[in-house]
């Protein structure tokens, strides 16, 4: 649920790139048709030469060797020479007119010398490989060893030996990646979602040469990212375009655009081998991934060590082998997607987890239940953790939840269940942005308000922040405000990795005593007497021995003259180990899910799906079950539907045609159980909504087709061919 | 040429070659931010309009086809769907909102064929309006109660 609904059912809502200057020029992007090409030459004079163009820049008007990203910082604003994948960026342009600026564009003249296509991150990753970026094709690798693997997969009653690929699935938010930049004297102005302002101000910073209290970045709201626009998009090109034009820039993708050029969820590569005691207790577990990130690193790193991180799921493995790999191929760009790595391995590991449990004839639940993990730690790679007492009470809830009429077993149709249960780290690995800056103030205007840079994408994040501070103020809606999502304010970290609910909430919390002194010193400046005589209540302040129905001084009349504000710091909870990036803080799902398979087809409809999240109580109850329901479609198309399929570097799709989106039709309905109470020592209290669901349905999914086939699926989505070719080798 | 119409309730018109897209001109030459362009296609549904009390995706029509017609966009709607608008917002049936005219075009071309319309029809005239946030969750629910 999302504020201002009304305003966005009527159009009257404005995203940051509706809008532009009066007199602003449109930005274009010439895009490389090729996936792997030398530029031997590129001449932009007939496209300046153009009039009514008023910039044209290319990698001569970036830094040399400039490039960005989030750890690795490897990919280049305008190509420089070299072209990595379809759609990268070579030159833009700023011109009166989208006519004008699509001449010039024509008029740009490119010479590429094409390069065969690097495609298999497997191939990619061997000797005779040609190497992409310089220090070869392995992104990032990840590595972790508890045990004899080996001797204990031997000394085993039971083993499964299984393999996973799963989807290029594409973020599909409806708003298109764009933005306005607006150059002023010495400064700019960007608007255009992101989920981290200041990340965005001090990469632009760093190309432009501007300092970053010049540069002032607004990145709420967002219609819609789910990680997509978490990196930067248009920002770069934008500031460029902008400042070399000393005209406001608005520049808004297609969607061929986006679907060529946009980050997408890492296709993974999964094979494992697990066993397990004949009494159902689990042995070892060797887990081999190879994951694709494309041309650039963007957060493929974080991906594979989440992704890693999650793949002994939750659960007690007394030896463990975890090998990852990250390779750099031609096939666009991979990056940061809810679910973050993780709902690959964890749908690789929950099948398995199936499969053994049925060789050694336990209940699948009771065969989880029997092997989770120690609340008190340690954690998935051995590391000290915040003990989640929550596990086991998931387990509890899931074997209790009623059975559900499948539906129409027949013929045609035949049935199937499955259920996962799942760990997900919150907030970044050891040493990621975790802290969290902020402010609570009291506005002229009478309102108490929250001033963070994390932005609203329609998780919510605004609508729970008020809400706490309704309750922490004990005031009405109307005396509480928000600023939010842009550089103006203190930096509060990345809007990711299902933080931002939980620390804008906490940034309000932890404030909320000292403002609440701040508020009655103020009073008591005011109206005499004592801070501790006056407390807040709705519409201004009240003596506390005395409460009448009014305020004794309303919080305008209070905030004349006066500076009532408060910093606040959240400290970031490290956890080091050996140089392995994981969590401290973990969140628990548990999911199940209905299919029926037809039999004439081979297409799988979902017919039901329970979420059981341990978040903590909800603060907006509607916004968290949204929450859930949306990432359960994002899994049901991650199982189901959704691949972008890659063929030489090149996509099958070029927009929303043969890319299926789950419809209102292909959504069953989604009930949500929350797991309300977490363990009475938990430092944090409540745990973010945003990934969670999705990261337990998609392993639920998987294992129901598992279900129905007797085996489980090599690839997803599920491809009704080969559902067909089971059902008719069963026969 | 020209072509005149009339939008969201008073006389418009536009200059532009016939086979022009509508939903750019709408957006553009009338300042109507609901009318989003988010495929191009027909897929997405973030573009519908009402014309003549069907809601059409203005990404595929041409401006040709629209003269004399009786067009509205979500933007005009609001009072109408007054009932609907209420009923999303307490399900909480929208998250971001970049699908959310598109939707509220859709649903009130039911609202407005009558009382005869049952929620499951309403529902199957939604497979045009991709909602990447909310798993349609609250919609349904929003439908059930106007439309139930
Ligand atoms: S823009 Fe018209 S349907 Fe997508
Ligand atoms: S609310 Fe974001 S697309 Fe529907």
């Amino acid at each position: 649920m999302s504020l201002r609904v009304a305003e966005k059912l009527s159009g009257r809502f404005r995203y940051l790139a509706d809008d532009a200057p009066k007199g602003a020029l449109v930005g274009l992007v010439l895009r490389s048709a090729h996936p792997h090409a030398r530029i031997s030459r590129l001449d932009t004079r007939a496209a300046e030469a153009v009039p009514g163009v008023h910039a044209v820049v290319t990698t001569a008007d970036v830094p040399a060797g400039f490039r960005f990203g989030l750890r690795l910082k490897d990919q280049p604003v305008l190509a420089d020479g070299v072209v990595r994948h379809l759609g990268e960026a070579v030159a833009a342009v700023a011109a009166e007119t989208m006519e004008i600026a699509a001449a010039a564009l024509a008029a740009i003249d490119v010479d590429y010398e094409i390069l065969p296509p690097v495609t298999d991150p497997h191939v990619a990753l061997g000797k005779e490989a040609v190497a992409l970026h310089d220090g070869g094709n392995l992104c990032h690798a990840f590595d972790y060893l508890k045990g004899d693997v080996a001797v204990a997969l031997e000394a085993s009653a039971h083993t499964v030996d299984l393999s996973l690929d799963t989807p290029r699935q594409m973020h599909v938010a409806l708003e298109l990646e764009g933005g306005v930049a607006i150059p002023g004297e010495g400064d700019l102005v960007l608007r255009a979602p992101a989920h981290d302002p200041h990340h965005v101000r001090h990469v632009l910073s760093e190309l432009t040469g501007l300092e970053e209290e010049n540069i002032h970045v607004v990145g709420s709201p967002i219609g819609g990212s789910y990680g997509g626009k978490e990196d930067l998009h248009v920002q770069p090109v934008l500031a460029l375009l902008g400042l070399k034009a000393r005209r406001p820039v608005r520049l808004v993708l297609s969607r061929p655009e986006a679907v060529a050029a946009g980050i997408k969820r890492h296709p993974f590569s999964i094979r494992l081998r697990a066993g397990c005691n004949a009494d159902g207790r689990l042995t070892a577990l060797d887990f081999d991934a190879v994951a694709d990130t494309g041309a650039y690193a963007s957060h493929g790193p974080e991906v594979l060590e989440t992704a890693m991180e999650c793949a002994p799921g939750a659960y007690d493995w007394p030896s463990v082998r975890l090998a990852g790999r990250l390779a750099y191929t031609n096939n666009g760009i991979s990056g940061a997607f809810r679910g973050f790595g993780a709902v690959q391995t964890q749908s690789a590991l929950e099948l398995a987890i199936d499969a053994l449990a049925d060789k050694a004839g336990v209940d699948r639940i009771a065969f989880r239940r029997l092997n989770l993990a120690a609340a008190e730690g340690p954690g998935p790679l051995g590391q000290t953790m915040v003990p989640m007492l929550e596990l086991e009470p998931l387990g509890e809830a899931l074997a209790a939840l009623p059975a559900v009429p499948v539906g129409r077993p027949d013929e045609r149709f035949v049935a199937g269940t499955g259920v996962a249960l799942i760990r997900k780290g919150e907030g970044f690995g050891g040493g990621g942005p975790n802290g969290a800056l902020g402010r609570l103030a009291l506005g002229f205007d009478g309102r108490i308000r929250l001033e963070t840079s994390l932005t609203e994408m329609g998780q919510g994040l605004e609508a729970a922040a008020l809400a706490a501070l309704r309750q922490a103020f004990g005031v009405d809606g109307r005396d509480v405000g928000l600023r939010i999502g842009e550089t103006a304010v203190g930096n509060s970290g990345p809007t990711s990795a299902s933080r931002g609910t939980q620390i804008a909430v906490r940034l309000v919390r932890k404030g909320a005593e000292t403002m609440r002194q701040a508020l009655g010193a103020a009073a008591a400046r005011k109206l005499g007497g004592a801070a501790e005589d006056y407390i807040s209540g709705p519409g201004g302040m009240f003596r506390a021995d005395d409460r009448r129905n009014r305020p004794d001084i309303g919080f305008a009349a209070l905030a004349e003259g006066e500076d009532i504000a408060v910093d606040v710091e959240i400290e970031p909870i490290e956890t080091h180990l050996d140089g392995l990036a994981c969590h401290t803080l973990f969140t628990a799902c548990a999911a199940r899910a209905f299919i029926l398979v037809d039999r004439w087809t081979g297409r799988i409809t979902c017919t039901g799906i329970d979420v059981l999240p341990a978040c903590g109580m909800p603060l907006v109850p509607a916004a968290f079950d949204g929450q859930m329901a949306g990432g359960a479609a994002q899994a049901l198309g991650f199982c189901l539907t959704e691949d972008l399929l890659a063929t030489d570097g090149s996509f099958a799709a070029r927009n929303l045609d043969g890319y299926f989106v789950p419809t209102i039709a292909d959504m069953p309905p989604v009930r949500i159980h929350p797991l309300v109470e977490l363990d009475a020592r938990d430092p944090v209290g409540l745990r973010g909504a945003g990934e969670i669901g999705l990261n337990a349905v998609a392993p639920a999914i998987a294992c129901a087709v598992r279900d129905v086939l007797g085996i489980p699926p090599l690839r997803l989505p599920v491809d009704p061919d080969w559902v067909l070719d089971v059902l008719e080798a069963r026969r | 040429m020209r072509i005149s119409f009339t939008l969201n309730g008073r006389p418009a018109a536009l200059e532009a070659e016939p086979f022009e897209r509508l939903a750019p001109l709408l957006s553009s030459n009338f300042d109507l931010k609901s009318v989003r362009t988010a495929c191009g296609i027909g897929r997405c549904g973030a573009c519908m309009v009402l014309v003549d009390g069907k809601a059409v995706n203005a990404c595929l029509l041409i401006a040709g086809k629209v003269e004399g017609a009786e067009i509205f966009t979500a933007e005009g709607l609001e009072a109408v769907a007054a009932p609907l608008i209420a009923a999303l917002e307490a399900h909480g049936a929208i998250q971001c909102g970049y699908c959310a005219p598109g939707l509220l075009v859709s649903l009130a071309a039911s609202l407005l064929a009558g009382d005869r319309v049952r929620a499951e029809d309403v529902e199957a005239t939604l497979t045009g309006n991709l909602c990447r946030c909310t798993g349609y969750a609250g919609i349904r629910a929003a439908i059930a109660d106007v439309f139930g």
